[in-house]
This record gives structure tokens, C-alpha cells and sequence, in this order.
């Protein structure tokens, strides 16, 4: 059994270090704007779908991630308005725009799966190695949290947090709460989208159900990693995500070597969110 | 300067109006106490002028702008406010140097620049209020007392000059002490800026010994208002004979 989990720790810390930025693109909506956000669902398959349907245009790898970020992020905009204009729950807002992007990605497809053959993608250009991926993950992963870092550390990041800390000050303080809460959306859903397009020049498909259970799985990771370090510094709540989506995949690469069946692990992540909040309830620190 | 002109509200359920028909001018400088039993309609006035209700009906003018539909945030760029309420004029969760960051940026766009370059001016601001905050820039808000808290907002609402600076029981909710010292450097500050203000009160000694205006609200009207030095001649008995005029009416009426 150690053998087989072992075995598994490499290709492990790959998915997870994709996987990290849906955990950011779940916790920045979640934890810096207090704004539940579940449209994750939707645009990280929608950032892998668009990123094949580039790919087999021909359009560059890193074009294509770009291209596909920048889709999550608009749409992550729209769940924002829906809220904030038709006055609809953050959460059913999401699930509304997961379920159309479900219609919509297989439109864009076509058909259920797209398989990508020939086709050039950031690691078939810049790291053909296991090692090198997993290096290439980890400076983006490493890119990515630094410039969140700086930013929050900037005025207008004075002000997201401040929106997401207490609007109705923030409002007196003239912060124009919409343009704020648009933007952290789009933040959360373009690093989504990223994410989907990463797994999918990884894998070398496109799945139209790549995205069931992911809101979930983020969400075990941030929590999970929200324990581990802390939340009380900002440094902390930006590790989070990261530092939870690699020990999580690790504990699920734990479970497949113990016998259970990939089919089993939406349970696993369910029972693993429950116990997470549970505990937290039980330190006294609950944070959902 | 303000111009507020037969400004209504009525809360939806309510059978009378909560404000009827107000119309009150402030010359810019003004320092205008305001003074009612609970209910009267006072803290409605100044919640309408923030831009937290909308009025009914009415017009408010700020300046040469009419700012009756203008929303919540748009106003926070010259509106200021303090109010009773400790919780809403801090940012619990950060600290008085961001929160005394946000309020030196207010009514302008933010940058990609850090806001940490401020500080020395926070540092002027605070050490004029002799509460020793200036040592506690790194704080966060949620770690100081009540009074501290109030005097961290009170600064935000003056850092820049606001056109107009309402304030709401800011000094009640205070142990007697703080609520004296946050009152002083209240006045004092507002005198030296010349910021025109509306401040809501019930402690009626405050009303008597600062400002240069004083209006009475009783059922949503503007009962008594007298300014200069008619003002600087009112007696606190004067102004309880006031309330109980008014008082006994009210309960003759409903009687």
C-alpha cells in the first residue's frame, strides 16, 4: 500500500499545483470579498474546453491560457452582476451560471470530449520532464501569489479588502463597492479558468465533465489549508489554497492506495469538508 | 454651503411620516447641534443625507451639486460621518493605518502605489489628539477601546476637509471621560477647519456649549431653531421647557 501511495506522491503534486488555483479562485471571492462564489463549477472546464478548441486552431499555448483566463474572468463578472443588479443569492447565481456553462461548453465542443493529438502546449514547449513540470507549476503557482501579494498590498487592493471587510464603511469612505466585487470575481474565475487550462494541456484533453466536483475539492483544499496555515496574516490566507490543494491531494492520492476507487473520492471530499468544519467548530475557529 | 428643501420620508408600514416637509439651510462653517426625543425623525435627517435611505421627496443641495440621487458612495467623497455606533466607522479587521489609509484616499482614484507612504501624516493627525494613537498605527482596530476606536473614525471623517461632516451620537455610546475628550477635539477641530456640521445630540450641555445653531426635531418638523447669539444665550432649562412642551402635546394628541 506505501509502495503504490509513494508511487503516486509525483504525478500528485502535479494535479494539485493546477488544482491550487481553483482553491485561489474559490477562497479570493470567499474569503477576501465574503462573497460565496460557486461558479467555479463552470468556468474551470470552460477555461479547459476553450483552451482545447484554441489549441486545435492552432492558436499558442500561452495565447490560449490567456485567452481562456480572460473568458472565466467575464463571466465570473456576470455572476457578480446577477447578484449585485438582479438581487439574486451569490449562490444560486453561481450554480445558475455553471449550469448554462455546462450547455455552453458543449456547444463550443461540440461533442462530450475533444482530444488533443499534435498540438504544441506549454509543457510539450517548455518542460517535457515530469521534474520540469512540476517546476513550471510551482513558478506559476509562485507568479501568480506574489503578484495577489502586491496587489493587496497597493490602494486599490486596500480597498477590495476593505469591500470585502465591511462594505457599508467602505461605501462611506467613497469605494465603489460594484467595481470591486466585479473585479474579485473576475480575479477568482480567471484563476479558475487557468486552472482548467492547465489540466487540460496536462492531460491532453478536454472533458465536458471535468468540472463536476471541483467547487468541492477547492474547497476541502482551502479549508484544509486554511488549518494548516493559519488566516490571520494576509501572507497566511494567499498561502492557503496552495499549501491545501497539495496535503489534499496527497491524502487522496492516500485513499486510491488503500483501495478505494477514484469514483469514491466525491465522498471522500464531502466527508473530508464535514469533519474540516466540524473540527474547526471544536477549536472555536470556525470559518465557514 | 446645504440646502435642504421639504425633504419627506415615510417608512413603508409607518402612518405618519418620519420626516415631513424639512427644510433647513447651512452656511458653509456652520455648526448646527440637533436636538429631539427618540423618534423625532433626527437620525433619519442625517442617514438621508449620508445617502443611506432615499428620501421621498424633496431636494438636497451640497455645494453647487444636487446630491438627491446621488448613492451611498458617491457622497463619501466629501460627506463624512461619524456615528454612536463604534462598529460602523472603523474597518475592525485592519489596521488604524489602513484604515486611516483609506480614509486619506477617499474622493480620488486609487493607485497601483503602495498605501503605505502616509503615515507621517497619519502621525501629525494623531498626535493632535493626545490619546498616544500615533504609537498604534500597526494596530488593528478591533484592539482598541471604544473611545480609541471613535477618535480613529472621527479622524478619517476629518482627514480631508469634508464638505459636510455629520455626526450621530458620536460621542454616547463612550465612557464620560472619552466621550468628553473625543467631544473637545470635535469642536475644536470643526472650528478650526470650518467644516460645516450637523450633530446630532442628547446631551444637552454639549448642544448649549458648542456650535453656532441649534434645531429642535419633534414628529418630522424642525420646531425650534435659533443661530448666533440667541444660541449663545440658551439655557439647558430653556431647552427641557422645550421638550416638555412638546412632550406634553404629544401625549395630549394621542391621549
Amino acid at each position: 500500500m506505501l509502495t503504490t501511495w509513494i508511487n503516486l506522491i509525483p504525478i500528485g503534486i502535479m494535479q494539485s499545483l493546477m488544482i491550487a488555483f481553483v482553491a485561489l479562485g474559490v477562497m479570493i471571492p470567499f474569503r477576501l470579498l465574503n462573497f460565496a462564489d460557486l461558479t467555479s463549477e463552470g468556468t474551470f472546464p470552460l477555461g479547459g474546453c476553450l483552451c482545447a478548441l484554441l489549441l486545435l486552431q492552432g492558436i499558442h499555448p500561452i495565447l490560449a491560457i490567456f485567452m481562456s483566463m480572460l473568458a472565466g474572468g467575464l463571466i465570473g463578472t456576470f455572476t457578480a452582476m446577477l447578484h449585485l443588479k438582479l438581487r439574486i443569492n451569490s449562490l444560486l447565481a453561481g450554480i445558475i451560471v455553471s449550469t448554462i456553462l455546462y450547455s455552453v461548453n458543449l456547444r463550443l465542443m461540440g461533442k462530450p470530449n475533444v482530444a488533443l493529438f499534435n498540438q504544441s502546449t506549454i509543457f510539450s514547449l517548455f518542460a517535457s520532464t515530469d521534474t520540469h513540470k512540476t517546476i513550471l507549476l510551482l513558478v506559476l503557482n509562485a507568479l501568480v501569489l506574489c503578484a495577489m501579494y502586491a496587489f493587496l498590498h497597493t490602494e486599490k487592493g486596500l480597498r477590495f479588502r476593505a469591500v470585502g471587510l465591511n462594505p457599508q464603511v467602505s461605501a462611506q469612505q467613497g469605494i465603489n463597492l460594484t467595481r470591486y466585487t466585479l473585479m474579485g470575481l473576475a480575479f477568482g474565475n480567471a484563476c479558475n479558468s487557468l486552472s482548467g487550462a492547465l489540466m487540460v494541456q496536462m492531460q491532453g484533453y478536454a472533458d465536458i465533465g471535468m468540472g463536476v466536483g471541483i467547487l468541492i475539492h477547492a474547497l476541502a483544499a482551502l479549508m484544509i489549508g486554511e488549518t494548516l496555515t493559519g488566516t490571520t496574516r494576509l501572507w497566511q490566507q494567499l498561502l492557503a489554497p496552495f499549501v491545501g490543494a497539495v496535503v489534499y491531494q496527497q491524502i487522496q492520492g492516500l485513499v486510491m492506495a488503500m483501495g478505494l476507487q477514484p469514483s469514491d473520492f466525491k465522498m471522500v471530499t464531502g466527508a473530508m469538508v464535514l469533519l474540516t468544519l466540524a473540527i474547526q467548530l471544536w477549536r472555536g475557529k470556525r470559518l465557514v | 454651503m446645504l440646502q435642504i428643501k421639504n425633504l419627506s420620508k415615510t417608512f413603508a408600514g409607518h402612518s405618519q411620516p418620519t420626516l415631513s416637509s424639512i427644510s433647513l439651510t447651512l452656511q458653509t462653517g456652520d455648526f448646527c447641534m440637533v436636538i429631539g426625543s427618540n423618534g423625532s425623525g433626527k437620525s433619519t435627517l442625517l442617514k438621508i443625507l449620508l445617502g443611506e435611505y432615499a428620501a421621498d421627496t424633496g431636494k438636497i443641495r451640497l455645494g453647487d451639486q444636487d446630491i438627491f440621487k446621488q448613492p451611498l458612495y458617491q457622497r463619501g467623497k466629501y460627506i463624512s460621518g461619524v456615528f454612536q455606533d463604534v462598529v460602523r466607522g472603523t474597518i475592525a479587521d485592519m489596521t488604524v493605518s489602513e484604515n486611516l489609509s483609506l480614509a486619506y484616499m477617499r474622493g480620488r482614484k486609487a493607485t497601483f502605489g503602495s498605501y503605505r507612504q502616509y503615515q507621517h501624516v497619519f502621525m501629525q493627525h494623531l498626535s493632535s489628539l493626545q490619546m498616544d494613537l500615533e504609537k498604534k498605527l500597526n494596530t488593528l482596530c478591533r484592539e482598541l477601546s471604544g473611545g480609541q476606536r471613535q477618535a480613529i473614525a472621527f479622524t478619517m471623517a476629518t482627514l480631508h476637509s469634508p464638505q459636510l461632516l455629520l455626526l450621530d451620537e458620536h460621542c454616547s455610546a463612550l465612557d464620560p471621560k472619552s466621550s468628553q475628550h473625543i467631544m473637545e477635539s470635535t469642536a475644536q477641530l470643526i472650528q478650526q477647519k470650518n467644516i460645516t456640521t450637523l450633530m446630532v445630540t442628547h446631551h444637552l450641555p454639549d448642544a448649549i456649549k458648542h456650535g453656532n445653531r441649534l434645531i429642535m426635531i419633534h414628529k418630522g418638523n424642525i420646531v425650534f431653531d435659533v443661530s448666533g447669539t440667541e444660541k449663545k444665550a440658551l439655557t439647558i432649562t430653556q431647552l427641557l421647557q422645550r421638550f416638555h412642551h412638546h412632550e406634553d402635546s404629544l401625549l395630549m394628541g394621542e391621549g
